[in-house]
């Protein structure tokens, strides 16, 4: 069966939000796992003392790659028919920066935040009130930075291996490399620098 | 219960990873979360002032005419991701009513900035019309060019406030 | 034991890695053929941009679409819309072109002389995967309503006559025929804030977080 099952077996819209809802499920479980629901395990990541965040995240990347790379080979999945971020590069990486600086002093990202809440944790509770504010002031002042909310336009489907003219694979071997690298770094700085913690 | 410790971070990812796969397998949409978030604002402004939603560019997309901002797989996403912390923290015994923070600073510090750092996030998240689970991981996973970019700008953006915010953490 | 997992971990990713690199890419030129979601569109009015919202792009000079005229060469030098480039029905629908515009990051917007051309060609595009738009009614609409707006009676209201002076300024800047009738001093200077209504970015069916 070539994926995505809901185009091409064309799956009613209710079950697919009811699909959504077990997946959410394993999302959630996997990320209380992980300890994301814990916002100083998350922060102690930008002190390289606990480098889970970053762990967890880029096996779950290279992981997700690697099996959308190979199934596409197989022809059990469409890579056409799967959704793509746009490139919109400026308001991209303003908006990263932003999250960035948002993801230090809160400690929690909108996930994770909710799986904190889950959990209990109050600050949890702080932050998506936080979050909500800061979505409603954006939905209120966009249309005055409309020009460069649509800025850096470079395809609605631009990947990287599309514009490097590689293959997908190929790209994917980089990624795993560099993937790879980066756990041996993660190891050893908090060998070095996580021994105040545990 | 007793509390049990986290699982192997690289065991974890590749559960996540897979997570995602079913997801990109099954509907091609993959996983997101601060979208959930902004239709619930979307959702209030709409009951408040439903020709204000109209007249906006960006909200109408959400919640304009005809348009129920709740009748989306987000919504529903969210509902299992909440579930499904429950349930792992209901499993380790982790369910417990704190609040995580430095040992600087006291509770009341923590959930200040607690809202700020979510109120700045949300705002990223809109402009850079995704949060680390829909861009951050799924396009990083799809190996989109503009989520590359914004995943860096992230980290860029986190580790450079990271000394500003040491005494909320360490 | 652990030692024996990391090694175990790193040369499994290593291997599929390795792989990966030999494995062919994808094909994104496949053609799509889903006559059940094409027709919705069509129904929905999805596949039609309106000519006031084309207009409204090319004033305030958006970068993001391509507009291809599909007549022929002779009906192209006798006139065309702005910043239009013509690239003839027959040209268009060949093999090689629809590789091109499948490459092409950008919204393409076509348009003929009335609509049956065009929408032709859009659901051959549409097919091979191109984010296509027709716009509404062509040249012919075109012509009525952006070059030649219709001038409103002796008792129409205030709010009537700006709109058309509106028109006919947007008519003037497209070259068109009753800009006559405006004097300078009510000519209003084209800028993006006559547009009270910012124009609609059509929405893509799969829609993320």
């Amino acid at each position: 069966m070539t994926g995505p099952l809901s185009i091409t077996l064309n799956i009613n819209d209710n079950i697919i939000f009811l699909i959504y809802f077990f997946i959410g499920i394993g999302f959630g479980f996997f990320l209380e796992r992980g300890g994301f629901g814990n916002s100083r395990k998350l922060a102690l990541q930008f002190y390289f003392r606990d480098m889970t965040v970053f762990k967890v995240m880029f096996t779950a990347i290279v992981t997700g790659m690697i099996g959308m790379t190979f199934m596409n080979s197989f022809g059990w999945i469409d890579l056409n028919l799967i959704y793509l971020n746009p490139t919109y590069l400026w308001p991209g990486i303003a908006g990263g920066l932003i999250m960035g600086i948002g993801f230090a002093v809160g400690g929690y990202c909108p996930g994770t935040s909710v799986v904190g809440l889950a959990t209990l944790k109050q600050d949890a509770v702080f932050y998506i009130m936080g979050s909500l504010f800061g979505m409603f002031v954006f939905g209120e002042f966009v249309p005055v930075i409309k020009n460069f909310f649509y800025s850096g336009f470079m395809g609605p489907r631009e990947t990287i291996y599309k514009t490097t003219g590689l293959t997908i694979g190929q790209i994917g071997f980089f990624v795993i490399v560099m993937a790879l690298l980066g756990f041996i770094g993660a190891e050893k700085a908090e060998a070095h620098f996580g021994k105040k913690e545990n | 219960m007793k509390k049990k410790r986290y699982s192997n971070p690289y065991l974890t990812g590749i559960g996540l990873g897979l997570v995602m796969l079913i997801a990109f397998w099954v509907t091609g949409l993959g996983l997101g979360a601060s979208g959930a978030m902004m239709r619930t604002v979307v959702a209030v402004e709409k009951t408040v002032a439903p020709e204000h939603v109209n007249n906006n560019f960006y909200l109408k997309k959400y919640g304009g005419e005809g348009k129920s901002p709740f009748k989306h797989w987000l919504i529903f996403e969210i509902l299992g991701v909440f579930a499904g912390g429950l349930i792992s923290g209901a499993l380790s015994g982790r369910i417990k009513k704190e609040t995580n923070k430095g040992p600087r600073i006291n509770n009341k510090k923590r959930w200040l900035f607690a809202f700020i750092g979510g109120g700045l996030f949300g705002f990223g998240a809109r402009m850079a019309r995704g949060c680390t689970s829909s861009v951050a991981l799924c396009g990083g996973a799809t190996l989109a060019l503009g989520s590359w970019a914004t995943m860096i700008a992230i980290f860029a953006g986190a580790y450079l406030t990271a000394w500003f915010a040491r005494k909320l953490w360490i | 034991m652990k030692f024996i997992n990391k090694q175990l971990g790193i040369s499994t990713a290593l291997i599929l890695g390795i792989i990966m690199i030999f494995l062919p890419g994808h094909d994104e030129s496949k053609y799509q053929f889903d006559p059940e979601n094409l027709s919705k569109m069509i129904v929905e009015g999805e596949d039609q941009i309106s000519p006031e919202t084309l207009s409204e792009w090319i004033i305030e000079e958006r970068s993001d679409y391509r507009l291809i005229d599909i007549r022929t060469e002779k009906e192209y030098t006798e006139g065309h819309i702005k910043s239009s480039e013509n690239i003839t029905l027959g040209d268009i629908l060949k093999k090689d072109i629809i590789e091109e515009l499948t490459e092409d990051p950008k919204i393409i917007v076509i348009y003929s002389n009335g609509n049956s051309h065009a929408n032709q060609a859009w659901l051959i595009l549409k097919s091979a995967g191109i984010d296509v738009y027709v716009v509404e009614g062509g040249m012919n609409y075109w012509n009525k309503r952006i070059l030649n707006p219709k001038q409103p009676s002796d008792m129409a209201s205030d709010d009537e006559i700006l709109t058309y002076r509106t028109k006919t300024a947007i008519a003037g800047f497209f070259g068109g025929g009753s800009g006559t009738n405006v004097s300078n001093k009510t000519t209003i200077p084209l800028k993006k804030k006559i547009f009270k209504k910012k124009p609609k970015k059509k929405k893509k069916k799969l829609e993320g977080c």
